[in-house]
């Protein structure tokens, strides 16, 4: 079993009225690409703020490598790296210089520094870009420089908060597969965000958050198995008459059919062959069968069955 | 008018930021108008002096006593170095010792002391008073009176007046160098200033980049984007304007006659004001930027107009570039009222004429530079 | 950590060009404003210089004329004077080329045009007149033999008044403008020291969140940022000196060097006073700006930088005012180095200024040691 680099018991924060945390607990393993997931204003960012003692919270305690965190804990801060939600960065800095001085922040060997200022650049890929002033990146770029400047001077644990808001398909697949390789090298990663994609993409291990509680914790395959949903098979169709709709709820395995706007969904529960099943029913019935498709749960399905809402809103 | 709403709805947001510019300028507007002297009829100067008196004779008592009369002697809590450079004193005199007994003896050689900073006239004036003064106690003790009778006798032969006879000059009198005249000499200054600062804050946050883009893309036109700021900014000069005329009822114990025309020379230069401002926040960004320049306009326009310091003493070449100032014009027209300079009717129109003429000309300005900062995208 | 901190916040400072570029400009253009309004007031009207005159007097009456004769020439004539007749002398008085017109018939009688020390010598200069010829007539009626002794004794130099220069500075009086100008710009170097508070506090931007996140001690790195905007304002200020003095060739005397000095403390005190302004106004920006603001200004009105006649009255009435004003104290410190021979008061205000430093920093860390926020 791999020493704990996390460790956040009954941590509970309230703002005013508003209970931001309710009695959390979080266990983060050495190694580990933790993620933390959750729609917006479920306590990702409150939580990844009390961990840096940013914030102050009303009760519970935190542990960094085996230690108390406190806003003066310098030995534990030096070995964190941290990407913000927001970019943060120098206006007035070029990229490199931006670098340096973030990790200047850490790393006082100059000959060190300017190799792990170097290195940062090469893996955010910004080698053209040295003297570029942040105004002059593209929203991908300026992303990259901002993960650069928190993980140039090489930390055990390192946070990322939601660090792919806004960016392009091809930045985001750029970053994500940095991480990984972040997490080869020894790191170990904290990240959260609200796209389920990039979750189950990189993270070793999830826990789902919503109200500032933990709902669900585990492997993306623990989660999966949680929820009684295994597949979602759609057909459309231009019509479904009544009786056949019944036909096919009446089948084993089949938890739910529902009929709207041309389409069939059916949510299956266990069993094999259930697409064949169906199909075999709409034939029988001499149906004309349109785009058929089946898919395996999603996090989405999970947090949807687990809270009863969707994951994302709709306009996101 | 959707923009105009918007213009009130932030204004209410930002209003208490505002009410503070609005009461710290109020009280520099009261202490401005306290420190406004009070121009009499034609009277003799008085030369103000301090006086250290060495000698402590009757006849250095009588000399004390008779400057009394004639000049102005006082004392001053600052060290008397200072009073002389900032022309709080004129003439700081020592009556050294020995006075009486060397008066006496016919030795008139140093028997007083002037320390001094500068050639003043006041000092001019009293080194020819002091000659004057021995020469008559000499010229009396030659008759055999004593030096404390011939002191006497100096005295009322001094007073001797000569006829002065008043004649009108066209020329200007010169005030001085820190004459004041109350609450409207000083009140464009406080007035551009409060409408800059006050007015940024709120114009900077409607015209940010994102926001502004979203109105560009919007059907409203460019003109009528500036026009309904500028007319939101108008009206709340008019609110600003009202307080501070309330303020100079009070300071100035109401208005009648000619002070109804430096309220109307008041609110026409309020209107230019408002614009001026509204120009510096509508082509920079920075809030920062804005007060310093508000700073700097304020205090340029001022003193190049001649509000701090009087128009008749300052440099011709400066006077010029001030005609190019609205401010110039007000304090033109408000000189007139006064009656610092003469006043004619139709040069006062003259000067609000050209007040507007500016309004109108600062709106022009505004709208084509922010059509131009349209067009080429700048941010 | 220290000098890495310190050194890109200085890169930073300099190059978010906006404010630093008012802060150099507006010296230059009110200085050059001050410089052309006020280049010829002194001369013309506060140092004294021969008071012109018109003379309307019949040819013949020779005592007359040697009397004025005697006024108006030699070395400190007090009188510049044209002889005219009646018609053009007030042509001359009426165009502002004369303050008085000097009548002699029967008795010697004075016109103005309006009333003023200059009037007022022209007048004591008609009564002395009037007073010797008195003297003479009362002496002619008592004691005709003792009038050659008397008009001896009125014609005698008397040299009574010894006059002493108490001071080696510049003494146009229009110079506490540029002093006034120069502590301006020291305490608008608030602005610099106003953002250092939002920049280094988890609270209040994101960067401050990440600069909380590392390992640098807050007191260091807040110290460092500060330092760079000292080394800022100071150079702000060091360069409003040095156009004044260079450019404009405003005289402040030979002690230039000390000059330099006392305005770049003036500036370092500007910057603390806004790093206290931005750690005790809460808020937005905005706020922060006006709080700097309208001290500076309240502060610049108080020292006179408006009206110059404020600064004494203050320094009579008020004086804990004046020692307390930040502007005043910068303006006092220039003022006293022009203005004495020793440097007594100089250092005694130079104290007060890093006094002031100290006190203005110290408040700030104090309230803004604060590690953790409530809210972000």
């Amino acid at each position: 079993m791999a020493e704990n680099v996390v460790k956040i018991e009954n941590l509970v924060k309230r703002y005013g009225e508003l209970i931001a945390l309710d009695h959390l607990d979080l266990e983060i393993k050495a190694g580990e690409v933790f993620g933390l997931l959750g729609p917006n204003g479920s306590g990702k960012t409150t939580t990844i703020n009390c961990l840096l003692s940013l914030l102050s919270y009303d009760k519970g305690s935190i542990e960094i490598f085996g230690k108390k965190m406190s806003p003066t804990a310098y030995d534990i801060k030096k070995d964190i790296g941290i990407i913000m939600q927001n970019v943060a960065v120098f206006e007035e800095l070029t990229v490199q210089e931006n670098i340096d001085y973030f990790c200047g922040l850490y790393i006082t060997d100059k000959a060190k520094r300017k190799q792990y200022v170097d290195e940062a650049i090469s893996f955010a890929g910004l080698e053209d870009f040295r003297k570029f002033f942040p105004k002059k990146l593209s929203g991908g770029l300026l992303r990259r420089l901002n993960i650069a400047c928190g993980i140039a001077h090489k930390p055990r644990l390192i946070i990322l908060d939601e660090p792919t808001v806004a960016v392009d398909p091809q930045s985001r697949n750029k970053i994500l597969e940095g991480i990984e390789e972040l997490n080869r090298n020894g790191a170990t990663i904290i990240y959260t965000s609200h796209y389920m994609e990039e979750v189950e993409q990189i993270c070793t291990r999830i826990a789902i958050m919503d109200k500032g509680r933990k709902i669900a914790e585990g492997t993306k395959e623990e989660l999966k198995t949680m929820i009684k949903n295994t597949e979602t098979i759609t057909v459309a169709l231009h019509e479904l008459p009544e009786k056949v709709l019944d036909e096919i709820s009446a089948l084993s395995h089949i938890y739910s059919a529902d009929y709207t706007d041309g389409t069939l969904t059916a949510c299956c529960s266990g069993g094999r062959h259930n697409l064949i099943r169906i199909l075999e029913i709409l034939q029988k019935n001499d149906l004309h069968i349109g785009k058929v498709t089946t898919a395996q749960p999603t996090l989405n399905d999970v947090f949807l069955e687990i809270t009863g809402k969707a994951l994302r809103d709709k306009e996101d | 008018m959707q923009l105009f709403k918007l213009f009130m709805r932030i204004l209410k947001k930002k209003l208490p930021l505002a009410m503070v510019y609005v009461v710290v300028f109020m009280l520099l507007c009261v202490a401005f108008s306290a420190n406004g002297d009070n121009e009499g009829s034609f009277e003799e100067s008085k030369v103000s002096v301090v006086i250290t008196d060495n000698d402590n004779t009757p006849e250095s008592k009588a000399l004390t006593d008779y400057i009394a009369s004639r000049q102005k002697v006082v004392e001053t809590k600052i060290p008397v170095k200072d009073a002389l450079f900032y022309n709080q004193i004129s003439f700081s005199l020592t009556i050294n010792e020995g006075y009486a007994h060397r008066l006496a003896g016919g030795d008139t050689e140093a028997l007083f002391t002037q320390e001094y900073v500068h050639e003043s006239y006041g000092a001019a004036y009293m080194t020819s008073f002091l000659d004057e003064y021995v020469s008559c106690i000499r010229a009396a003790m030659l008759s055999g009176e004593d030096t404390l009778t011939a002191a006497g006798s100096a005295a009322s032969a001094m007073d001797t007046a000569a006829e002065v006879e008043m004649l009108s000059s066209d020329a200007g009198k010169l005030t001085g160098l820190l004459s004041g005249h109350g609450f409207f000499r000083y009140l464009p200054y406080v007035i551009l200033s409060v409408m800059m600062m006050s007015l940024s804050s709120v114009l900077i946050s409607i015209n940010s980049k994102e926001v502004r883009y979203r109105t560009n893309c919007s059907s409203v036109s460019p003109t009528s984007y500036v026009m309904q700021l500028l007319g939101g900014s108008v009206e709340f000069m008019l609110g600003v304007w009202l307080l501070f005329m309330v303020l100079g009822a009070v300071l100035e114990g109401g208005f009648s006659g000619r002070g109804w025309l430096q309220v109307l020379n008041s609110f026409v230069f309020s209107i230019v004001a408002t614009l001026i401002a509204a120009m510096i926040s509508l082509l920079l960004r920075s809030a920062q930027a804005v007060t310093l320049i508000s700073n700097v306009v304020g205090l340029a326009m001022s003193f190049i107009s001649g509000v701090f310091v009087p128009q008749s003493i300052m440099n011709s070449s400066v006077l010029a570039v001030g005609k190019f100032m609205p401010m110039y014009w007000y304090t033109k027209a408000n000189e007139m009222i006064v009656g610092t300079e003469v006043y004619h009717t139709n040069e006062y129109v003259q000067c609000l004429l050209i007040q507007a003429g500016f309004a109108a000309a600062l709106a022009a300005v505004t709208l084509v530079i922010f059509r131009l900062k349209m067009k080429t995208n700048e941010n | 950590m220290f000098f890495n901190e310190f050194k890109y916040n200085l890169l930073a400072t300099i190059r978010n060009r906006s404010f630093i570029f008012w802060l150099i400009l507006f010296p230059m253009v009110l200085g050059t404003l001050f410089k052309a309004a006020f280049s010829d007031v002194y001369a013309n009207d506060i140092k004294f210089s021969a008071i012109p005159a018109a003379v309307v007097a019949q040819k013949d009456d020779e005592a007359f004329r040697e009397v004025i004769k005697a006024v108006s020439t030699g070395e400190d004539p007090l009188l510049k004077v044209t002889y005219a007749d009646k018609e053009e002398a007030e042509e001359l008085l009426k165009n502002g080329k004369v303050y008085g017109i000097l009548t002699k018939g029967e008795s010697l009688t004075l016109s103005v045009g309006a009333n003023g020390i200059e009037e007022t010598i022209l007048k004591s200069f008609a009564d002395r007149y009037l007073t010797q010829e008195k003297l003479i007539k009362d002496t002619a009626e008592k004691d005709p033999s003792k009038i050659p002794a008397l008009i001896e004794v009125m014609q005698e130099e008397t040299n009574s008044l010894k006059k002493i220069r108490i001071t080696d500075g510049e003494c146009d009086p229009l110079i506490t403008y540029f002093f006034n100008l120069l502590a301006m710009v020291a305490v608008c170097s608030s602005v610099t020291g106003l953002n250092i508070v939002s920049n280094n506090q988890a609270d209040q931007s994101p960067l401050a969140a990440r600069k909380g996140c590392s390992p640098t001690p807050k007191l260091i790195s807040t110290l460092a940022v500060l330092g760079s905007c000292w080394v800022v304002s100071s150079g702000c200020t060091a360069f409003s000196v040095s156009f004044l003095a260079f450019v404009l060739k405003i005289n402040f005397g030979s002690r230039l060097g000390l000059v330099y000095l006392s305005t770049m403390i003036g500036g370092i005190m500007g910057t603390s006073m806004g790093f206290m302004i931005g750690s005790l106004v809460r808020g937005s920006e905005g706020r922060r700006n006006a709080a700097a603001m309208l001290i500076s200004v309240g502060g610049n009105f108080l020292s006179g930088l408006m009206i110059a006649d404020i600064k004494p009255a203050i320094m009579e009435k008020a004086p804990i005012v004046n020692a307390l004003n930040p502007s005043a104290v910068v303006c006092d410190s220039l003022y006293y180095l022009n203005l004495d021979r020793d440097y007594d008061r100089y250092i005694g205000k130079l104290i007060t200024m890093l006094a002031m430093t100290v006190i203005f920093t110290a408040v700030g860390f104090i309230f803004t040691r604060r590690k953790k926020y409530a809210t972000l």
